[in-house]
């Protein structure tokens, strides 16, 4: 992995590319894969590529089977800040990883490891590290309006939960200070429920550390008017009634150090919404279908982003390995090689059994103090076992990246009270 | 207790209002103004046979309740980053056959059924203005939760509870909770990792917003044997005894913080004692508080104050790693707490031949603790097929009579001849369980008075039904020692205890709530 400026391979590379396969018809871009038309392109290419091969195994079931659809589009380079890329190259030969401490020792900020080697036999780890310390998201993600969409496989939308959330970096921090605090912080996150009614005021302050420890995790309870802390412990647990344990925020959420392993299955192409539709809510849509665009509403299972643009784009395939009281006997990973960002996930239960499926979209965004962080525009966890999934929206209208005035002092138990009226 | 009386039908065309106009999950937002709420039906029935001062009714298989209740919440955004807040209910109840039956025995006084449990309020009604980057200060009608423990009241003593109508047994205790008109001031020392908070009440507040209140008329909640019987016709509430007077301004500080991992506060305040007690009528040889009788001696036997109390507090909290498992705990030291003494066979004095608890009031301290555990179970998981691991959480309770005598013969409480040990302790379990993606949520909560014996099971399904509806099932299940069977006099070795009070009160509830 090398990150610079323009990351994404060029067009030239890819003209050439396609020069030289004149006996695969090309795809054009726009063209919708579905399962009327799967086997007829199958053999196929696109940006070079035979469609085969950019399908994983579980989504080519999904579009065989689970009438998901993905509409190609060419892929666009993806251009994170120069100072994001300069303190990555910083860390190049200074860094290293504490496991006993649970974090990397030198990190200045960015992603540790910039540069990945194949034959590395901690390449796996160094690559989940890298999106553990390094996904660039700002210091600041201050995002007001999200939105929680339950979804029955069979009967489809079954309940709309709004939250707020606002994550303040500690530690690696790209603007200001790098470290504020004494150093033990990683990063502090207010996650409070708007509505419905029934759980409106219900929400978390979460201190994440720069160490082995679970984190500290407090709730407001608004029907009792009461802060109360909770179990750190609970990294392996659902969040609330979502699909979502709190290690599958975007898909993978956990200090490296608490799996047991990774294993680097190689490298290889697939389809993802790397600039996927960046108003993907429509928080006043008068429908469902108005409020949620991209989802295909009109057929089941009601949780496919059929109306979203799907991309090729290189991604390190990665298997992590929980501890034994994990629910989950495995999950893989498919990280960008060019930045830090899961595109996509699978979980395994205890059987080895397949069991869920994290699809989450994003794109870049140009902040505006300049800096550029990449943003989730929507995110499924679909658990194929109880034919149910939950989709999350973030309301990218409203997200504000290192947001001016605001400080660490406004993310913390206080503010979660005062938030929570 | 004096509720405001309100038109029914107005209720009833407002909560249809509202609910054809708000067809969205979220709020309704009105310019600056976001406005949400529900409309509930709360029903119950009674499975026993509750006790009455003639005994047993026959009341097995009645509605004791079927109560309407439309609460609007808003938050107004004004200039300056104020904020205007408020929360606005209306309660409408059926005038259920049960309820005329107790109050054709003499419940609920000149109010009649109607009149005690209707009412219509601005629950809470307050300004939020930050003053510079530190400081909230919020004025007006509001509540104010202190302390770790939602059962009991150790630190949490800022409000008083109204449990006229639905004793204990409801989850959300905001709900119960009685607003005050205060001056709260919350000032964040991030150098210190904590807040302080001055707290203010200036004594303009209702006499039914002062201390905690219980069906002391003869209602569906009386303790046993006082169904029907209308206490403050002889025991009127005084709200104006110059120890306990409403108009008195009351007061606290709090200090909130994190030590390392540690949560914990420190807490003191100038309230009025919880729990309201009986002033005895010193014309019945009783002793009045502080020399103090403000009713009329003639037409009364006692009358019903809420002394001043000052507390002092500390609470703790933590995470263990190695149980995974976060407790907590609270300690709330009370000075000079007051307790009623007297009854049957305790003293020649005419007092002690009216109830119990009527020759006076005895001033004690008291340290109220409590220690928690929360922890998430995973076995549930395989054993009982849920989605998640189950909640758990155990509570124990205590309150200490420092400085106990025995001799002084003090009451549990008035109208009960059970007399306090030095130290009256309480556990209570919670076991709550997830399917169907949390819509459908079993609960077991039960608790067991591990001094004076009994206790009480409530299990519960609680069912989502999309954004808007929730429906709500429990039956409320007690049991105990012993209990009065009617109101004919006893002697104080009679067990009648908390649980005891509520013995033959076992009970269905279905609530049923559109929220908007």
């Amino acid at each position: 992995m090398n990150y610079k400026n323009t990351l994404f391979p060029s067009v030239l590379t890819l003209a050439c590319t396609l020069a030289s396969a004149p006996l695969m018809a090309e795809v054009q871009p726009g063209t919708v894969l579905s399962v009327a038309n799967i086997d007829q392109l199958y053999d196929d290419t696109f940006e070079g590529h035979k469609i085969r091969d950019l399908l994983t195994e579980k989504v080519e079931w999904r579009i065989r089977n689970n009438g998901f659809e993905m509409k190609l589009v060419h892929s666009q380079p993806v251009t994170l800040g120069s100072d994001w890329v300069a303190r990555s190259q910083q860390n190049v030969g200074k860094v290293s990883i504490n496991e006993a401490e649970g974090r990397i020792d030198g990190w200045a900020g960015g992603a540790p490891f910039p540069n990945i080697d194949m034959n590395d036999p901690e390449a796996a780890k160094k690559v989940v590290w890298n999106w553990y310390y390094g996904n660039p998201r700002g210091d600041v993600m201050n995002v007001p309006n999200v939105a929680y969409v339950l979804i029955d496989g069979d009967s489809g939308v079954e309940r709309v939960q709004n939250w707020k959330f606002v994550r303040y970096t500690m530690k690696g921090r790209m603007t200001g200070e790098q470290v504020e605090g004494d150093g033990s912080e990683l990063s502090r996150t207010i996650f409070v429920a708007t509505g419905p009614r029934d759980i409106k005021g219900l929400g978390t302050y979460t201190v994440r550390k720069d160490n082995e420890e679970v984190e500290d995790v407090w709730a407001y309870i608004r029907a009792v008017r009461r802060t109360r802390r909770l179990s750190g412990g609970a990294w392996m647990d659902p969040i609330g009634g979502t699909d979502q344990l709190q290690d599958d925020i975007e898909v993978f959420n956990a200090n490296p150090t608490w799996y047991k392993e990774y294993r680097m299955l190689g490298k290889r192409h697939i389809l993802t919404a790397a600039h996927g539709i960046n108003s993907a809510w429509n928080p006043d849509g008068n429908s469902e279908a108005e409020s949620f665009p991209t989802l295909d509403l009109a057929k089941a299972p009601y949780w496919n982003f059929n109306q979203d643009r799907y991309e090729p784009r290189e991604v390190y395939v990665i298997e992590a390995i929980p501890p034994e009281e994990h629910p989950y006997s495995k999950k893989v990973l498919y990280i960008d090689t060019e930045y830090p960002r899961i595109h996509m996930g699978e979980a395994y239960d205890k059987k080895g059994d397949f069991w869920k499926m994290f699809q989450f979209h994003s794109y870049p965004n140009l902040a505006d103090d300049g800096s550029v962080d990449v943003r989730t525009t929507s995110g499924a966890t679909i658990d194929f076992k109880r034919n149910h999934a939950t989709v999350f929206f973030p309301d990218t209208n409203t997200w504000s990246t290192n947001t001016p005035g605001l400080a660490a002092d406004d993310v913390s138990l206080s503010v979660l009270r005062a938030t929570a009226r | 207790m004096k509720k405001q009386r309100h038109n029914p039908l107005a209720l009833t065309l407002t909560a249809l209002a509202v609910s054809t106009a708000i067809q969205s999950a979220q709020a309704v937002e009105l310019g600056p103004v976001r406005i949400d709420g529900f409309i509930r039906q709360h029903m119950s029935w009674n499975l026993d046979d509750p006790v009455t001062a003639a005994g047993p009714a026959d009341a097995s298989g009645d509605m004791s309740m079927n109560r309407t209740t439309l609460q609007l919440e808003w938050v107004a955004d004004l200039p300056r980053d104020i904020a205007f807040v408020g929360v606005a209910r209306a309660n409408w109840e059926q005038r259920l056959d049960y309820l005329k039956d107790l109050e054709a025995m003499g419940a609920y006084g000149n109010e009649g059924v109607g009149d005690y449990y209707d009412d219509a309020d601005i629950r809470e009604a307050y300004l939020d203005i930050p003053v510079g980057d530190r400081t909230m200060l919020k004025l007006g009608k509001q509540q104010v939760a202190w302390g770790e423990t939602d059962f009991f009241q150790a630190m949490d003593m800022v409000h008083g509870f109204d449990y006229t109508w639905r004793s204990f047994l409801e989850p959300a205790n905001s709900d119960l909770r009685k607003p005050l008109i205060m001056a709260n001031a919350i000032i964040d020392v991030p150098e210190a990792d904590g807040s302080l908070q001055l707290l203010f009440r200036p004594g303009w507040d209702d006499e039914e917003d002062i201390g905690n209140s219980y069906d002391i008329e003869g209602g569906r909640w009386a303790s046993n044997p006082w169904k029907g019987v209308y206490f403050p016709a002889v025991d009127p509430y005084n709200y104006d005894h110059s120890e306990g007077d409403m108009d008195d301004p009351t007061y606290g500080i709090r200090w909130n913080g994190m030590w390392g991992d540690l949560g914990y506060s420190f807490a003191y305040l100038k309230t009025f004692n919880p729990d309201p007690v009986m002033n005895a009528n010193p014309a019945f040889g009783g002793m009045a508080y502080k020399g103090e009788y403000g009713s009329d001696q003639a037409s009364t036997i006692g009358e019903v104050i809420y002394p001043m109390i000052d507390m002092l507090g500390f609470t703790l909290n933590g995470y263990s790693g190695t149980g995974d498992f976060v407790w907590s705990t609270e300690f709330a030291y009370i000075k000079d707490a007051p307790f009623n003494y007297g009854g049957f066979g305790e003293g020649a004095a005419a007092c002690n031949f009216i109830e119990h608890g009527f020759c006076g009031i005895e001033e004690k301290d008291v340290l109220r603790s409590m220690v928690r555990v929360d922890k998430n179970l995973a076995f549930a998981q395989s054993l009982f097929g849920a989605e998640k691991p189950a909640f758990f959480s155990m509570q124990l309770f205590d309150t200490w009579i420092m400085d106990f005598d025995e001799s002084d013969r003090l009451k549990v409480l008035v109208g009960q001849p059970e007399l306090r040990k030095e130290h009256s302790t309480l556990l209570t379990t919670i076991f709550g369980l997830s399917y169907m993606n949390g819509r459908l949520t079993p609960e077991l909560v039960a608790g067991f008075d591990l001094t004076y014996g009994g206790g009480f099971a409530v299990p519960s399904l609680t069912y989502t039904i999309g954004n808007h509806w929730k429906v709500k099932g429990e039956f409320d299940l007690f049991w105990s020692d012993g209990t009065r069977e009617n109101g004919a006099p006893v002697a104080s070795t009679t067990d009648s205890s908390l649980f005891g009070w509520f013995e033959d009160n076992d009970q269905f509830a279905l609530t049923v709530t559109y929220q908007f």
